[in-house]
C-alpha cells in the first residue's frame, strides 16, 4: 500500500475511493431490500381466506373453547351451536347447514352469529362481544387480528355485519358467494281444510273439536317419505332439530257449518295444545311436554295468550324453535310427533276437526308445506 | 488487485465496484419474487369467487326446481348467463360493485366421442391481451337430449369460465 518512504499512491487512492463509494451505496440499499419482505399482508389474506372457509363451508361446533375464560364449563357437543344460549358452549362458528353443503348457510346460525355487542360484559354469557368472542371462535391465531365480516342477502336492505370499519390501508380480503336456507311453513286455510275434509264431513255436533298435525321426524330426516318428493340433500331438508317449524291455521270461521249455524258461536276457545310422540316399537302414543319457551302461540294474528283456554276468532299460529320437540323429557328426536289442538265451541257444532280423517302431515309435499327456499347472498371477510 | 508492494489500482477499484453493483442488482431482483401482493393471491381470490358463483348458479332454490345454470345451458341462453353471473360475481356487501370480467364456454361429448364446444357467452369486455385470466369450471346435468341423438337422454356438460380484472 505504501513504500518505505511512506508515500501513498494516487492510483491507490482513486481505486479505493471508487470501491468505498460503491460499497456504501450497496450498504444503503439493504434496508430497502427488507421492506419488501413484510409478511403481514400475506398473512392477512391467508387469515381472511381461512375465516371465509370456516364461515361458509363449516357447520361450526359446540364444545369447550380452549383458552377462553369459561373453558372447562361446557359439556355440549354437535354442530347446532346456534341453539345453545351460553356462549361458553360454542367452540367454533360456522354458518353452513352441514359439512356436505358448502356455501349454503343456515338462517338461524346467521341470525345468532350477527347478534353481538362491543361492550364485553363478563356476566353476559349469551351475546357475543367483539372482538374476543369472534377471535376465539372464527378468526383464530395468536395475533389479535381486527376484522369486519359482512353478509348481504338478496331481497334484504339491511347488510349484516360484525367488526370494525375497514381501514384505508392494507388488509386481507376474501369474498364468498353463498345461499341462505330459509325455514319451511305450513298454512292450513279453508281450501286445505275443504280438500282434506277437515270438519266438512264431520256431521257430529261435538263440543270439543280436535285437530291433529303430524311431524314425522324420522321421515323428514331420512328424506324417505310417503309424499311424492324425496329429499335427502340437507340444503332442502326440513330438520325439526335445527329449523324453525311454522304452522299457520287461518280462515277457521269457514270450517263451521253456516247452514246449520248461521250465527257466530257464543264462544269459540282454544282449550288445549297437547304433544304426543310415537316411540319406536310402540303402537300407542306418549305424551311429551316441550318447554313453553320453545314455541310461540299466536291467536288472531296478534294475541299471544299467557294461558289456555283462549278465545279464537279466525286464526291460530304456532312457531316452534329449532329442537323444540327434543327438549321435552323422554323425547326421541327421530320419532313422529303429533300436535293436537282442541277447540271448544258453544253451541256444539262442526269446526276444524280431523279425528275422522288423517292428521295434517308436515312433510315434503309442496301442497301441504311451503318448502325451505334458498336465497342468494354474498359474504365478505376483511382482516387487518 | 494488489501488486508486490500491496498497491490497489484504479481499474481494480472500478472492477470491484461493478461486481458489487451487479451482485446487488441480482439480489434486488431475486427477492422481488417473494414480495407480497403478488398475483397468486389475487388469482386465488378470483378463482374462489368465480367457482362460488358457478356452484351457486348450479344450486336450485328448492328441491323441486332445476338450477338456473341448468336452465341456461339447456336453452343455451348466453344473455341470461352473462347477466346472472355478472350480478353474482360482482356483488358486494357495500354499495359499489366489483369489476370482474369474464367469458364462458360450454362443451359436451357427442355420441361419437367427439367434443362439441361452443361459446356460451362471449367476453363481457374485449380482451386486450394483457389480462391475467383464471379458469373455473362446473359440470352441469342437462335434461335436454342431444339434437343429433335420436334417443335423447340426460348428459353432462362442462361450463368453463375465464375471469379477469381490468
Amino acid at each position: 500500500m505504501s513504500d518505505i518512504s511512506g508515500n501513498l499512491s494516487v492510483d491507490f487512492l482513486a481505486g479505493f475511493t471508487i470501491f468505498i463509494i460503491a460499497f456504501i451505496w450497496v450498504a444503503t440499499m439493504i434496508p430497502s431490500l427488507l421492506i419488501g419482505l413484510n409478511a403481514y399482508p400475506i398473512d392477512y389474506n391467508a387469515v381472511a381466506y381461512r375465516t371465509g372457509v370456516i364461515l361458509a363451508e363449516d357447520p361450526g361446533s359446540a364444545g369447550p373453547v380452549p383458552g377462553a375464560p369459561c373453558f372447562g364449563i361446557s359439556s355440549a357437543s354437535g354442530t347446532s351451536w346456534e341453539s345453545l344460549p351460553d356462549k361458553c358452549d360454542i367452540a367454533r362458528f360456522g354458518l353452513a347447514v352441514s359439512k356436505n353443503t358448502p356455501n349454503i348457510l343456515d338462517e338461524n346460525k346467521v341470525d345468532r352469529f350477527f347478534c353481538w355487542t362491543v361492550s364485553a360484559d363478563p356476566n353476559n354469557r349469551t351475546t357475543f362481544s367483539y372482538p374476543t368472542d369472534y377471535q376465539e371462535r372464527a378468526i383464530f391465531g395468536d395475533y389479535p387480528y381486527q376484522f369486519n365480516i359482512s353478509l348481504k342477502i338478496a331481497g334484504q336492505d339491511q347488510v349484516r355485519s360484525v367488526g370494525d370499519v375497514i381501514p384505508d390501508g392494507d388488509y386481507g380480503y376474501i369474498r364468498r358467494d353463498v345461499m341462505i336456507k330459509g325455514s319451511s311453513n305450513a298454512t292450513i286455510d279453508a281450501a286445505v281444510a275443504r280438500n282434506k275434509n277437515y270438519g266438512y264431513n264431520n256431521t257430529e255436533n261435538v263440543t270439543l273439536n280436535q285437530f291433529s298435525i303430524e311431524l314425522n321426524q324420522a321421515e323428514l330426516l331420512d328424506g324417505i317419505t310417503s309424499s311424492p318428493h324425496e329429499i335427502d340433500y340437507p340444503a332442502y331438508q326440513i330438520d325439526p332439530g335445527s329449523d324453525d317449524i311454522i304452522i299457520n291455521i287461518t280462515e277457521l270461521e269457514a270450517t263451521r257449518d253456516m247452514t246449520l249455524h248461521p250465527n257466530l258461536p257464543d264462544s269459540c276457545n282454544l282449550v288445549g295444545i297437547t304433544f304426543y310422540e310415537q316411540l319406536s316399537g310402540n303402537t300407542y302414543l306418549f305424551n311429551i311436554t316441550p318447554a313453553i319457551t320453545e314455541y310461540n302461540l299466536t291467536i288472531n294474528e296478534t294475541y299471544t295468550p299467557v294461558s289456555l283456554p283462549a278465545m279464537v276468532n279466525d286464526s291460530v299460529s304456532l312457531a316452534f324453535k329449532p329442537g323444540a320437540f327434543s327438549t321435552a323429557e323422554n323425547a326421541d328426536p327421530s320419532a313422529p310427533v303429533f300436535i293436537n289442538l282442541t277447540f271448544a265451541l258453544s253451541p256444539p257444532q262442526q269446526y276444524l276437526n280431523n279425528t275422522l280423517t288423517q292428521p295434517f302431515d308436515y312433510n315434503y309435499d309442496p301442497a301441504n308445506v311451503t318448502q325451505p327456499q334458498l336465497q342468494s347472498g354474498v359474504l365478505e371477510v376483511a382482516v387487518w | 488487485m494488489v501488486d508486490t508492494r500491496g498497491q490497489l489500482y484504479t481499474i481494480e477499484g472500478v472492477a470491484a465496484a461493478l461486481i458489487m453493483l451487479a451482485s446487488a442488482y441480482l439480489v434486488v431482483n431475486a427477492t422481488s419474487i417473494y414480495t407480497p401482493g403478488d398475483t397468486h393471491i389475487s388469482d386465488m381470490q378470483l378463482e374462489v369467487l368465480g367457482n362460488d358463483a358457478l356452484v351457486m348458479m348450479n344450486t336450485a332454490t328448492n328441491a323441486t326446481s332445476e338450477s338456473p345454470l341448468q336452465a341456461i345451458v339447456e336453452t343455451n341462453n348466453g344473455n341470461a348467463f352473462g347477466q346472472m353471473y355478472n350480478n353474482i360475481v360482482n356483488n358486494r356487501t357495500g354499495q359499489d360493485q366489483d369489476h370482474v370480467q369474464f367469458m364462458a364456454n360450454v362443451s359436451y361429448v357427442r355420441p361419437d366421442n367427439t367434443v362439441n364446444s361452443t361459446t356460451l357467452l362471449n367476453m363481457s369486455r374485449p380482451l386486450s391481451g394483457g389480462e391475467h385470466a383464471v379458469h373455473v369450471s362446473e359440470w352441469v346435468i342437462v335434461k335436454a337430449g342431444d339434437p343429433e341423438n335420436p334417443f335423447p337422454r340426460n348428459r353432462t356438460e362442462l361450463v368453463e369460465v375465464y375471469l379477469w380484472r381490468d
